[in-house]
């Protein structure tokens, strides 16, 4: 009689599902700011950080729970609804003592952030003012606020109980502790607003009462990329990953990594152009054993040891070619079909049109050219398969929500590094009243803190 | 459950190594679907989280420290997926609408069924961690946050209550 934890294991066995070809299939992302290219280190580019922006369409309002100098609980059956607005933008809904319930991203930068990993888990259950402390925080971590400078802004709004303006009052000085404690100017405009203004700034299709505005937020899904898809056909979804993905985000990668390894593309060009020489050269060998499958990857299958002579001697000039440019650029080329269609590549663009290209890099060069580029990236192994893989537009919704994931996910990796130094730099904090001059000084110049805001936005 | 193992292939998967990732699958699939029905109690729903725990483990390879204990981060991306499923109220609609390989369920009368009718959420994830991932009962403490007599004690609690039950199934 089997024991029960053989039992239990026998069990499992026969329900654990496989894993879906999406996940199978998805890269694994390699560290592409250096990459071993046989034994040669290949810096990539990634000098600046990939912006991800919204669409337009949902300018989102975002309110960032502060913490309090007063203990502030709303009373048990209040709902708070606020969005936080830096760049990435949040909805947070909190519930009668004042513990958020739920949290979604209202643009695509937000989406950055929610997906990661334990974040959204981090700020649900916390109360206001701590997971508004710990959101705003991690938006600085990744560069949407600027600490370098002295022309950030934050928004936040807030609509729900009566005590709403009171709590908004709070967050302000809770979030200007924040600042003021991390040394850095950064302007925060609190309002409270009307359950319409609310609903277009937290990205909610239509007004409706804050009770129900706040249960479509909690109910949602929690990345606004995941909601775009919602109800999409497959071509709408595909232009919205072109656009937020391809367009704001990896074409400047792409430009930038060839950009980068000119002097390595020339060199391919030239060691295809020779292994191409020599394919040719196999194939019209008078010596040539094979009757139909002449090039040099059949003959080597099937007649291998049996070559003689000069055309023997031609093989292992082709064997020799091979193996060098597996080292010098980590890729191999193992039938005619690559090797082929990296010379239509270089044929469709030559590398002298290449190098005029880059210089005016742009996205709709890199559309008209994408096929070959993405070729040309393989084949000289510049920038990792999982980028090459973020480069072709999904063909279905599960690749969809895949590459989505994996281009944030990417994102979140490259901002916290590239940010790392501005926001860990040590700073004095500041002064009340310096702090209070940077807000006259931009009262003055502007007329008032909204009139600032609507200046950096638009 | 080789702890190093694992991490071994946590090290291999940050080079890209695919077939290392589909190694560390087979090793930690039984841990991690009992771990997350632990918390889900649903198989559709245990199935499709399952889908994506892996998807965030090969997408959040580069934030793994080696070295370090693998297996404690892999049940803590799973953790995190049941407890962000569990926020929700309504039905579960996964975000990812990743395709789901085909569906099965368990048996009533099976040991996992009558786990999940017997123990309490505490209870079964002791014996998950203890049974399929390997865990002493010291590291399960750390785990799940409470002193190791807890532990102790719990899942001897559980064992009995199992063997108990098991036995009224079979009689």
């Amino acid at each position: 009689m089997k024991s029960w934890k053989n039992r239990l294991k026998d069990e499992i066995d026969k329900i654990v599902p496989e894993l879906s070809d999406e996940v199978k299939n998805a890269p694994i992302p390699v560290n592409y700011e250096t990459m071993d290219n046989g034994g040669n280190t290949v810096a990539l580019i990634r000098k600046k950080p990939v912006i991800i922006t919204a669409t337009a369409i949902f300018l989102a309002l975002l309110c960032a729970i502060i913490a309090c100098i007063y203990i502030f609980k709303p009373k048990n059956g209040d709902i708070f609804m606020f969005t936080v607005e830096i760049n990435p933008a949040v909805c947070i809904v909190t519930d009668g003592d004042g513990k958020v319930t739920g949290v979604s991203s209202v643009n695509v930068d937000a989406d950055v952030i929610l997906s990661a990993d334990g974040i959204k888990q981090n700020i649900i259950g916390k109360t206001a003012d701590e997971a508004i402390v710990f959101y705003t925080d991690l938006a600085a971590r990744l560069g949407y606020i600027d600490f370098s400078g002295c022309d950030s802004a934050m928004r936040v709004s807030v609509c729900g109980g009566k005590d709403a303006q009171k709590l908004l009052n709070k967050t302000h000085i809770a979030l200007k502790d924040y600042f003021t404690n991390k040394g850095v100017f950064v302007a925060v405009l609190t309002e409270s607003v009307s359950k319409d203004e609310l609903a277009v700034r937290g990205g909610v299709p239509h007004a409706l009462p804050v009770a129900d505005m706040a249960d479509l937020v909690f109910n949602r899904k929690t990345l606004y990329a995941d909601r775009e898809a919602e109800g999409a056909s497959i071509e709408e979804i595909r232009a919205f990953y072109r656009e937020t993905v391809l367009k704001n985000g990896l074409v400047d990668i792409v430009g930038n990594s060839l950009k980068d390894n000119i002097e390595k593309l020339k060199a391919n060009a030239a060691d295809i152009q020779r292994l191409f020489g020599l394919y040719q050269e196999i194939y019209s060998h008078e010596d040539n054993p094979a009757m139909l499958l002449k090039d040099y990857w059949e003959v080597k299958k099937y007649y291998g040891d049996a070559l003689t002579g000069e055309f023997a001697l031609l093989i292992n000039e082709m064997d020799a070619a091979l193996i060098k440019y597996e080292a010098d650029y980590g890729v191999k080329i193992t039938s005619s079909a690559e090797l082929l269609e990296a010379v239509r590549s270089y044929a469709s663009i030559s590398f002298e049109q290449l190098s005029a290209f880059l210089e005016n890099f742009s996205f709709e060069l890199f559309e008209k050219f994408s096929a070959e580029l993405s070729e040309i990236i393989k084949i000289t192994g510049i920038l990792p398969d999982s980028v090459l893989w973020l480069l072709e537009l999904p063909e279905t919704v599960g690749e969809y929500s895949a590459k989505m994931l994996s281009a944030l996910s990417s994102e979140y990796a490259v901002r916290t590094e590239n940010y790392a130094n501005i926001y860990s730099m040590p700073r004095e904090p500041l002064t009340t009243e310096s702090y209070e001059s940077f807000i006259s000084a931009i009262e003055e110049k502007y007329g008032s803190l909204e009139d600032y805001w609507d200046n950096l936005k638009n | 459950m080789d702890k190093r193992q694992i991490d071994k292939l946590l090290v291999k998967m940050s080079h890209g190594d695919n077939a290392a990732f589909g190694e560390l699958y087979e090793r930690t699939k039984k841990g991690v679907f009992s771990f997350l029905y632990s918390y889900l109690k649903n198989y559709e729903n245990t199935e499709d989280a399952m889908q994506f725990v892996y998807l965030k483990i090969k997408l959040s390879i580069g934030q793994y420290k080696y070295g370090t204990n693998g297996s404690a981060w892999i049940l803590q991306i799973a953790k995190n997926q049941a407890l962000n499923e569990i926020n929700k109220s309504n039905r579960i609609d996964y975000s990812y609408n990743i395709a789901v390989p085909e569906r099965t369920t368990v048996d009533s009368g099976s040991v996992i069924d009558i786990m999940n009718k017997v123990l309490t959420d505490d209870e079964q994830r002791i014996v998950v961690l203890h049974v399929l991932w390997g865990y002493k009962h010291r590291e399960i403490a750390e785990q799940l946050g409470c002193p190791t007599g807890t532990v102790t004690s719990k899942y001897k609690r559980s064992i009995a209550k199992l063997k108990q039950a098991l036995r009224e199934v079979e009689e």
